[in-house]
């Protein structure tokens, strides 16, 4: 495989695992009650 | 009583002496107990009201001040609300006006730093990644910082000076006619920025009913997300033909978006009130701070704080879901063919690859509203956050072109099979009014389920609320392009 489709490959894997974790982060802000959570990343609230 | 100015840091000096000198003063009394229902306000007020009248002697006091003039006109029953849609068609128009230059200027700047980056660079899989995905899907979103800072200079403008009061003033009767609480203002308005922190600002509203009838209409103020989708269609479908001194077809279709979602909000609310959540009608005290000049200072900083986080949206969320995009869009690989163009190939590679089989999977869905594959993948993928829609769009179109022109040119000139416009100035009327109504937000659903109760009941809600919009927004574009075309629109 070429070093550059490696390096793609890479870069790919890294934006998906960010792209997962966001998901996850607002399932756990809907599952947290009220105050508290991460809250929103738009606008900083929360 | 301590005089301050939180925004000027005045008196705080004599407020930190008096916290220091505070242990020794009596406890408060239970008279001032916290009880935040408005009949105990109006108590409050009428108590005060009599202690001040038998202890305070006043000059005669004039109706004449600057403030008063102003308001004669700001809050009167039919001079306050027009002038506040002139001044909100002011912005509007602003908007496009002040911010094309900008635009232009970040546009070739992001553009040329795209094909330098695209010449340094080694043909192959890397070269793309950066050029059609990175470049193509963030620089496309990141032309709309002017917008974004103009439109929340103006808002910090109206809030600073204190004319947003007297529009909080003017809605108040209308919010009341509909069934919500004069509170429920101050999230709606919250709205326009974000539907996040709006229905997170409901948690002021004491009755259970009037606050999720206000939850369940906040996302339908049009938030700073959906302003890159606007913006793009609108500067380049809709002509700027003027219309009165001061206001073009541009400026009059953005205004016109911003009253569709605030006009059906109320609608929607009054529809919950009358149904689902029925019960009385609270009033609301409101005190209007005199008018006054804002400064300068703490206007910049709320600007610069929007244009932060649309900054870092840009960096993290759109930058993220453009590699991911791209990489969808870009394999499987499809088979070369010696005989096609390489503008042919591209398209191929574009229908053969995992976002291409996923766009014509869905494509029956979005055919209705006379959308292609390729805006039906840019509104499941704005589900991330509304501006995706934007950068999905510079990243399809990144990989499925050779020339790296903007995207503005590439959406006028995309053809389908037959050779027909993919994009007319009706489907982009659709599009804008699809994404008016339809909660394309994946934060704001999680915050809706969180503040409507949590765990089952909030789901409920949230399935409630987003189920609604979403046939709301499709029946609404379907009856733009049935309605357009009967009219003789293209």
């Amino acid at each position: 495989m070429r070093l550059d489709t490696v390096i793609t490959l890479a870069i790919v894997a890294v934006a998906l695992a960010a792209v997962i974790r966001r998901l996850m982060t607002q399932m756990r802000a809907a599952r947290t009650k009220r105050a508290g959570g991460p809250g929103c990343d738009n606008c900083g609230h929360g | 009583m301590i005089p301050t100015v939180a925004s000027r840091g005045e008196g705080l000096a004599p407020l930190r002496n008096a916290l220091f000198t505070a242990a020794a003063l009596p406890a408060p009394t239970s008279r001032f107990a916290i009880d935040a229902s408005a009949e105990t306000s109006l108590a409050r007020h009428k108590w005060i009201g009599e202690v001040v009248e038998r202890t305070v002697t006043r000059r005669a006091r004039s109706l004449d001040t600057p403030s008063d003039r102003v308001d004669a006109i700001a809050l009167h029953r039919v001079g306050g609300p027009l002038l506040f849609l002139v001044i909100m068609a002011l912005v509007f128009q602003a908007v496009f006006s002040w911010a094309a230059p900008l635009q232009d200027a970040i546009e070739s700047l992001v553009l040329a730093i795209g094909h330098r980056v695209g010449e340094v660079l080694p043909e192959g899989d890397l070269r793309s990644l950066v050029v059609d995905g990175v470049f193509a899907g963030v620089g496309s979103v990141l032309v709309f910082l002017p917008q974004i800072a103009i439109l929340f200079g103006f808002i910090g403008l109206l809030e600073q000076s204190g004319y947003m009061a007297r529009a909080a003033f003017l809605m108040d009767g209308l919010m009341r006619r509909v069934g919500l609480h004069g509170k429920s203002f101050i999230p709606m308005l919250s709205g326009y920025a974000c539907a996040v922190p709006g229905i997170m600002a409901t948690r002021t509203i004491e009755d259970p009913k009037d606050r999720l009838a206000t939850i369940l209409v906040v996302p339908l103020m049009s938030c700073s997300a959906r302003l890159p989708v606007y913006t793009l269609l609108i500067g380049t479908f809709i002509p700027a033909l003027p219309l009165i001194p001061g206001l073009d077809l541009q400026g009059a279709t953005m205004l016109l978006m911003y009253l569709l979602g605030t006009v059906t909000a109320l609608a929607i609310a009054a529809l919950f009130r009358k149904t689902l959540l029925r019960g009385p009608v609270r009033p609301m005290i409101l005190e209007l701070p005199p008018y006054r000049w804002p400064a300068p200072q703490s206007l910049l900083v709320s600007v610069w704080q929007r244009c932060q986080v649309f900054l870092r949206r840009a960096g993290t969320v759109i930058l993220s879901l453009s590699i991911v995009l791209w990489a969808l869009a870009t394999y499987p690989r499809a088979p070369a063919d010696a005989t096609r163009t390489a503008e042919q190939q591209q398209e191929a590679q574009l229908v053969h690859s995992a976002l291409g089989r996923f766009g014509k999977a869905i494509e029956p869905a979005v055919a209705p509203l006379g959308y292609d594959w390729k805006i039906g993948v840019s509104i499941v993928a704005s589900f991330a956050a509304r501006e995706v829609f934007v950068s999905t769009m510079g990243t399809i179109y990144g990989v499925g072109g050779e020339d790296d022109a903007a995207l503005a040119d590439r959406l006028r000139t995309e053809t389908d099979s037959s050779g027909a416009p993919v994009y007319t100035p009706l489907i982009a009327v659709g599009l804008m009014v699809f994404y008016v109504y339809a909660l394309m937000c994946m934060s704001t659903i999680a915050v809706t389920v969180r503040e409507a109760g949590g765990g089952r009941i909030g789901w409920r809600w949230a399935t409630i609320q987003f189920v609604y919009m979403l046939a709301l927004a499709y029946a609404a574009a379907w009856l733009v392009l049935v309605i357009g075309r009967a009219l003789g629109f293209s």
